[in-house]
Formats: C-alpha cells, sequence, structure tokens
C-alpha cells in the first residue's frame, strides 16, 4: 500500500491495534504535515504510545494503514531512520556504557546524518562532558531522558517524534528543551509531541489531536480548536443590579449571584452582553480558552459520550 | 553492522570475562584436586557409589575417570563447569533481545538504521566468540593447572583441541536456543527462566538417555547427548556425527531466532 499523499510527515488512515481483547488504538487517522509542530495530546493510556509505536514498526497495525515520511510503516525499512529521530517515554539505556560512548556509535549507526547538533543539544539539555563520561548507570531519570533526546535529536531529523519529552526534566531544562523544539520547527523540521501536559504541548505546537480512550476526537490547529471551543465568561455586577434569566444560544451560565455572573460561551460574546442589564455591569473578562479548558471540555464530552453508550 | 556488533560486545564483555575467568579456576581447581587424589586410588570406590546414569553421563564407560585423560575429561562436563558455561550463554543471549526489549533499549535500537537480522546475527557473534572464550577458559586453566602442579598430561593440547572444538559448539548450541527462547520473552527474566527450564529438561532427557537401551532414544533428542567429552578423549579424534548433529541443533536455533524476532511485536 503506498502513501495516499507522500507529502506528509505522518498519515493514518483508519489505524487500529488491539492487544487481543484489549484496545491500543482504534480508528486514528492522522495527518502531520511536513514541518509541522504537531502535539498528540490524550491522558495516560489513551492509545498515543500505541499509536507510536506502530508508526516505529514496533508494532504491526491491526487494521488500517499508516505512512511515515510517505513510507508505508508496515514495510519495515530501517533506512527510514536516517531522517527520524525517536525518544521514547521511558528508556533505561545500556547501563554498563558511558554516555559518551553510547552517543558515539549510535552517531555511527546512521551513516548519512553526522550528529551535527550534538553540542548544541548537550548545551540545551544541560548535559556536561563530566556527566557524559560516566556509566549511564549511575544516571539519573533526568539524565538517562536528557541522552535519549540528545540521541534523538542529534542528526538533525527531518521528523522527530517524541513521546512524554519533558517527563523527568527539571523545570529550567524543560523549558530550554520547548524552546529548542519551537526552534526546529521553524527550521522545517516536522515534531511530533505526545504528551499528557497540556501548556507545554500549547506552547509548542501548531496543531494537535486529542485522543481518549484509543479513539481521535479531535485534529485541528490549536487556534481553530480554542475557537470552537467555549470561553470562560466572568461578570461583575453593580450591588442591587438584577439579572433575569439568561437564555442566549450558545450560552451555559455556571453560576450566578446577585453581584457576580459567570458563563460559558462558544462563539462571540455579544449576545451575551447585550442581554445584561448594560448600566450595572462593572466588569466583563472573557478569557480566551487555554488549551487545558479545551482539553477537559472535549474529555467531558467523551466521557458523557461513553455514559450515555454505556 | 559492524557498529551494532561492537555495542553489543562492548556490553557483554564483562559477562564473557567472568565466564571465562571463572572457567579458568574451575579448570585449575580441577587439575588441584586431582593432583591431590593421584597417589591414592582408594578414592575410586567412591566413584561406584554414584549412580550409574551419572557415571555415564559424565563419561564413564569410556575413560578411567580417575586417569588424568579421564579426570580432565570429565571436567569438560561436570555439573559445576554445565553450570558455569551455559549461565553465560544463556546471560549473553537473554540481554538481548529480552533485556533489551523489557527496559525498552530495544526500542532506541530499532528506530536506528538497524535491521532486526542485524540484531540477532550480531548476538549470534557475541554468543559463539562468548562460547569459544568461556570453553577456551577452562582449557586453559587445565593447561595451567597441568603446569603447576606437575600432571603426566603432555600431549593435552592435541588430545583435548577436539574437546575445546566440541565444547565450543554445544555451549554456542545451548546459547543459540537460548537467544531463540529470548526473541519471544517480554524481558530478561523470563528470558533466563525459559532458556534454564529448557536445559534443564534437555539435561534430564540426557540422564534419561542414560537409565537404560530402551531409552537410549532420549539421547537424540537433546544437545547434551552429543556432547561426550569423555568418548572424544578416549578415541583421540573429533566425533564428526555429533559435530553435524550440533551444528543442525544450532542452525535451527538461529532460524527459529531470526523469524521469531522478526514477526513479533516489540511492546
Amino acid at each position: 500500500m503506498s502513501s495516499p499523499n507522500p507529502a506528509l510527515a505522518i498519515e493514518t488512515i483508519a489505524l487500529t491495534k488491539f492487544y487481543g481483547a484489549q484496545r491500543g488504538c482504534e480508528d486514528v487517522g492522522l495527518v502531520v504535515e511536513r514541518g509541522a509542530r504537531f502535539g498528540f495530546l490524550g491522558p495516560n493510556g489513551a492509545g498515543k504510545t500505541s499509536t507510536i509505536r506502530v508508526l516505529l514498526s514496533l508494532l504491526r497495525p491491526t487494521s488500517g494503514g499508516a505512512w511515515v515520511l510517505g513510507r508505508d510503516v508496515t514495510r519495515r525499512d530501517p533506512a527510514r531512520f536516517e531522517r527520524i529521530g525517536f525518544a521514547p517515554a521511558e528508556a533505561e539505556l545500556f547501563p554498563e556504557l558511558t554516555g559518551a560512548w553510547i552517543l558515539d556509535r549510535f552517531a555511527r549507526l546512521r551513516r548519512s546524518s553526522p550528529p551535527v547538533l550534538r553540542d548544541t543539544l548537550l548545551d540545551v539539555l544541560a548535559l556536561r562532558p563530566a556527566d557524559l563520561a560516566r556509566r549511564v548507570g549511575g544516571y539519573s531519570t533526568g539524565m538517562k531522558r536528557k541522552l535519549a533526546l540528545v540521541l534523538a535529536l542529534q542528526h538533525d531529523p527531518e521528523l522527530a517524534i517524541l513521546d512524554e519529552p519533558t517527563s523527568g526534566l527539571d523545570p529550567v531544562v524543560q523549558r530550554s528543551l520547548l524552546d529548542y523544539l519551537r526552534d526546529l520547527g521553524a527550521r522545517g523540521r516536522t515534531v511530533f509531541f505526545s504528551s499528557h501536559n497540556l501548556p507545554e504541548v500549547e506552547s509548542v505546537c501548531d496543531r494537535v489531536a486529542l485522543v481518549f480512550d484509543g479513539r481521535l476526537v479531535a485534529q485541528e490547529s490549536v487556534d481553530e480548536l480554542r475557537a470552537r471551543s467555549p470561553r470562560r465568561v466572568e461578570v461583575t455586577l453593580r450591588d442591587g443590579a438584577v439579572v433575569g434569566d439568561v437564555h442566549v444560544p450558545g450560552v451555559v451560565v455556571e453560576t450566578s449571584t446577585p453581584t457576580r455572573f459567570v458563563a460559558r460561551v462558544v462563539g462571540p460574546i455579544g449576545a451575551l452582553v447585550r442581554a445584561l442589564p448594560i448600566d450595572d455591569v462593572i466588569d466583563v473578562v472573557a478569557a480566551p480558552p487555554s488549551l487545558e479548558d479545551v482539553f477537559f471540555d472535549h474529555y467531558r464530552g467523551t466521557e458523557a459520550a461513553g455514559s450515555v453508550g454505556a | 553492522m559492524i557498529t551494532y556488533l561492537a555495542i553489543c560486545l562492548r556490553r557483554s564483555r564483562l559477562v564473557v570475562a567472568i565466564g571465562a575467568l571463572a572457567l579458568v579456576a574451575v579448570g585449575v581447581i580441577f587439575t588441584a584436586f586431582f593432583s591431590s587424589l593421584r597417589p591414592d586410588r582408594n578414592f575410586a570406590h567412591l566413584l561406584d557409589l554414584l549412580p550409574k546414569s551419572f557415571r555415564a553421563f559424565l563419561g564413564g564407560q569410556y575413560v578411567d575417570i580417575f586417569s588424568a585423560h579421564g579426570f580432565l575429561a570429565v571436567g569438560y562436563k561436570h555439573p559445576l563447569t554445565l553450570l558455569v558455561i551455559v549461565g553465560t550463554a544463556i546471560a549473553i543471549a537473554s540481554r538481548t533481545p529480552a533485556g533489551d526489549i523489557g527496559t525498552r533499549a530495544m526500542d532506541l535500537v530499532l528506530s536506528h538504521p538497524v535491521s532486526r537480522a542485524t540484531v540477532i546475527l550480531s548476538s549470534l557473534v557475541v554468543l559463539w566468540g562468548g562460547a569459544a572464550l568461556a570453553v577456551g577458559g577452562l582449557f586453559l586453566g587445565h593447561r595451567v593447572g597441568i603446569a603447576l602442579f606437575g600432571l603426566d598430561v603432555d600431549d593435552y593440547v592435541t588430545r583435548f583441541a577436539p574437546v575445546w572444538l566440541h565444547g565450543w559448539l554445544f555451549v554456542g548450541c545451548v546459547g543459540t536456543i537460548a537467544l531463540a527462547v529470548s526473541t519471544r520473552c517480554a524481558n530478561r527474566g523470563r528470558a533466563v527462566g525459559w532458556a534454564a527450564g529448557l536445559v534443564g529438561a534437555f539435561l534430564l532427557l540426557d540422564f534419561g538417555a542414560q537409565l537404560g537401551e530402551p531409552l537410549a532414544w532420549l539421547g537424540y533428542a537433546t544437545p547434551f547427548g552429543y556432547y561426550e567429552p569423555a568418548r572424544i578423549v578416549a578415541e583421540r579424534h573429533v566425533a564428526w556425527g555429533d559435530v553435524v548433529a550440533l551444528a543442525v541443533w544450532s542452525i535451527v536455533a538461529a532460524v527459529a531466532a531470526f523469524v521469531g524476532f522478526a514477526r513479533r511485536e516489540v511492546r
């Protein structure tokens, strides 16, 4: 099966993976354009890692298709990893070897992609030569993660697949890594970034896919997703103001007291403002929805659908 | 291939070194023990206390176990020796791929331009190289012991070189079977457990084959049945039939390892 669109970095069509009766992912259709910074969001156990492992040919799909850089993942082709970098969510690197030796030898495995970014990455991730001279068996979790990230990115891959890349890193290094990943995207590299940490995805990615319980529930740009998602509008009123029932399409009142009114609003807030006693309004705060709001909005929707279905 | 092999070799050097050194020590201990027994043959009656099948397992029907050649030949199939050489082989075979799958290091390896066939081929090279060194350790230990304790075994090198060859093939064969097991296991602990259990079953089959003529056919169903150091020492030449049989066992196990790892999912 050849890719319907070889210009894409990643494409999956109805990708499904079951482990016996247990669902890994089901009917996942991802479209990741080259040069995109793509967030793959979902709670733990949602199917993110299963999808990634199929993309890396570590697992065979139960049904559906998947293509990475235009190549069918079911055709195992190790040469494609010259242009791909992968950092797993957790990996115990070879404890009997030093970090420097591992970096050097793994770089040599990619004959046509020299480790041009190694020094930059060591700087970004605050890995010192003294750290690299030690055996990996003595590394902390964070150090092992840093080493895995250098392994994944040192050859400046066209496509970086990063599974929970910031877990185990201290906040300073996390920020430094996220900045670096933004730059990577700006240089035309594709970053496929799996995480359950919403703010970090929001800070790096221009497109996101949300996955719950093995299924893809949304896939669009961060801005589109926000525009479709309810904003939280808080209105403060003068003492003695009278607010009647607000029946405006797209507005769901969350709390209402004589002086305070909180609603979730989809779309423009003009209709809501017009429905209020405008002379009594002291303040209106309409915060744009964070990705976190979007995430939980979808999450609630999916859970509700699941409970209705049950 | 070469770079990945270098990684495998470097990772296994400690296990191989420990196994080989342990076998040097075992070889020296055997010669030391024999030198303490030599003047007094009264210990020979102890041999009669051993079960007949165990004496046959050691090769007592081929050599006088209390001769220098016989004693050293038995050393190649003594349970202590088997424990160390089979332990070394299983330790190497269980590390890759099962151990690396369990620690997720295999994810990193396979997300580089490394084929699954390369992973298995490199493991086989390390395994067979390690087997050669491990059995060579016993060979060296005997030589050192002979020199230290002045045993009268002047023709040790020529007479025991075929034993080393058989030993190498036997350990390589057992290690390759352990590797085939390793390709189907989710972590190192399981690989060690299953491989040790399988080798134990092979050992029991070989014991069973010694119990009497009606059960002799069991010897064909285990690699132990094709490893008779005492017979090689007695006959002074390579037992080519056994060499071919061990080679066939090894090839079948290697094919199973390649196919098993190519088909498996790395979870």
